[in-house]
């Protein structure tokens, strides 16, 4: 793209592209907008999407579809109410408290509600153990489901072509890709979310960490090993 | 719909692009897209069911992929709203009301916008209808090619596993976006609730004897898109 969207006046970039966004202004749009901001967004002129964007919430807030401050409060759920740390502390909970766990894998919307976690994306919560036989690992080859109330929202990795398209036809060596070796003879299961249902991988607890409390065990839970990616105190 | 959203077990989107940590948005007017799509639907008069994914998946190929997830996002957003009725594409352009079309609705409150991304959801719902099959029945999946959303993904058809959970009855999801297509704008779409299974098939079944015989791969199905093997 040699123009870029700077040099015209806000108004007309607005109106190119805003009422059919699939038609292929829209494309030229993003794609130039990737070029001129390749970092999504970190420069100080605004962008042409966020122009677009802000344009259409006065608009919706003039119909009286959305009000600002309900926005605002939705931005900071997901910025940070939710997130990683939320399915932290329920795996270290399941990994000292085995009646818990066993609420957990049984029905894992209410055991993870016993900590106030719910929420959209989150209506049929489904655990599933990794065991020294059984390795699990989490995708969505439709689009991005994802545990939001748990994870918060996924990553941009997970929601990649390149994840979703591979993660079920070359499971083991994405797996590899991530530094995560699951040795041939254990069964690898791979969830696809088409459905309602959310997935959150219990991962094996590391060894060595038999003295630490579920503070501190929580703090060595992260992400990917709920996905399913990686193991905890194993490769990466 | 046989869309390239419907990516799994395709080849040759190269490198994953994994990296360790990253903001939930990566500019705030992504947060404001998200906002936006998780409020339109709760407004008083406008409470409609939009469909985001498949305003998402009908997005033509070629764009899905130069776009970004969040320029998808908003895309389906402005498309649905349109398809609705709740805006018209002169608005859009211009980024104001008619003036004889403004506070169409009552938008969704601080407290109604945090209990609807917080609250504890509805579950599973109800259905007269008894479920087919039980835990342990050889199934497999339907040859089907619906030109409407589906949630029924190409690399199973045609290939059967065997049920390990019933998931109870969930809204189906293929007819709710053809009502949608050609309803009356702003009314509410008929639920039909159907028996949701989850499937799990050996790898091999699904890709042919080079996949690792302890590889399993696990999906969710509507009844619907099942019949008994």
């Amino acid at each position: 793209m040699s123009t870029s969207r700077r040099d015209i006046p806000a108004g007309a970039a607005v109106v190119t592209g805003a009422s059919v966004a699939t038609d292929s202004a829209q494309a030229e749009d993003s794609a130039s907008s990737h070029d001129h901001d390749p970092d999504h967004g970190h420069s100080d002129v605004p962008s042409d999407m966020a122009l677009r964007v802000k344009s259409l919430e006065s608009l919706l807030v003039e119909k009286g579809v959305v009000d600002p401050a309900a926005l605002d409060a939705v931005v900071d759920i997901y910025e940070n109410k939710v997130g990683p740390r939320n399915g932290s502390k329920v795996v270290a909970r399941a990994w000292i408290d085995p009646a818990f766990k066993a609420r957990l894998l049984e029905n894992g919307t209410s055991a993870i509600n016993e900590f106030g976690f719910a929420g959209w994306q989150g209506e049929d919560m489904v655990v599933v153990e990794n065991t020294p036989t059984v390795h699990n690992l989490v995708v969505c080859t439709l689009c991005s489901c994802y545990p939001w109330p748990v994870l918060g929202l996924p990553p941009t990795w997970y929601k990649s072509m390149a994840y979703r398209s591979r993660a079920i036809i070359d499971p083991r060596g994405v797996l590899r890709d991530m530094g995560t070796v699951v040795d041939e003879d254990i069964e690898l299961r791979v969830w696809d979310s088409t459905a309602q249902q959310r997935y959150l991988v219990l991962p094996e607890r590391p060894d060595g960490t038999e003295t630490l409390g579920e503070a501190e065990l929580a703090a060595l839970v992260t992400r990917d090993s709920m996905i399913g990616v990686t193991r905890l105190g194993v490769g990466r | 719909m046989n869309g390239l959203h419907d990516c799994g077990g395709m080849q040759g989107f190269g490198p994953i692009g994994h990296v360790a940590d990253e903001p939930m948005f990566h500019s705030p007017w992504e947060g404001r897209v998200c906002a936006m799509s998780r409020s339109v639907g709760l407004a008083g008069k406008t409470r409609v069911t939009l469909g985001l994914r498949w305003g998402i998946e009908a997005i033509p190929a070629v764009d899905q992929v130069r776009m970004t997830y969040f320029e998808k996002w908003f895309a389906s957003l402005v498309n649905r709203l349109v398809e609705c009725g709740i805006v018209s594409p002169e608005e859009v352009a211009r980024g104001q009301s008619d003036p004889d079309k403004r506070m169409i609705s009552t938008p969704a409150s601080v407290a109604q916008a945090i209990r609807a991304n917080l609250g504890r959801p509805d579950g599973s719902t109800n259905t007269a209808a008894k479920p087919n099959f039980e835990v342990g029945d050889p199934v497999r999946v339907r040859n089907i090619n619906p030109v409407t959303h589906t949630r029924c993904p190409r690399y199973l058809r045609s290939r059967t596993g065997i049920v390990v959970k019933h998931r109870g009855a969930w809204d189906f999801p293929d007819t709710a976006h053809i009502t949608l297509a050609i309803s009356d704008r702003h009314s509410p779409l008929p639920a039909e609730p159907d028996h949701v299974y989850a499937i799990r098939f050996p790898a091999r079944e699904v890709w042919g004897d080079d996949a690792p015989p302890t590889d399993f791969l696990y999906a969710d199905l509507w009844e619907r898109y099942l019949e008994r093997a």
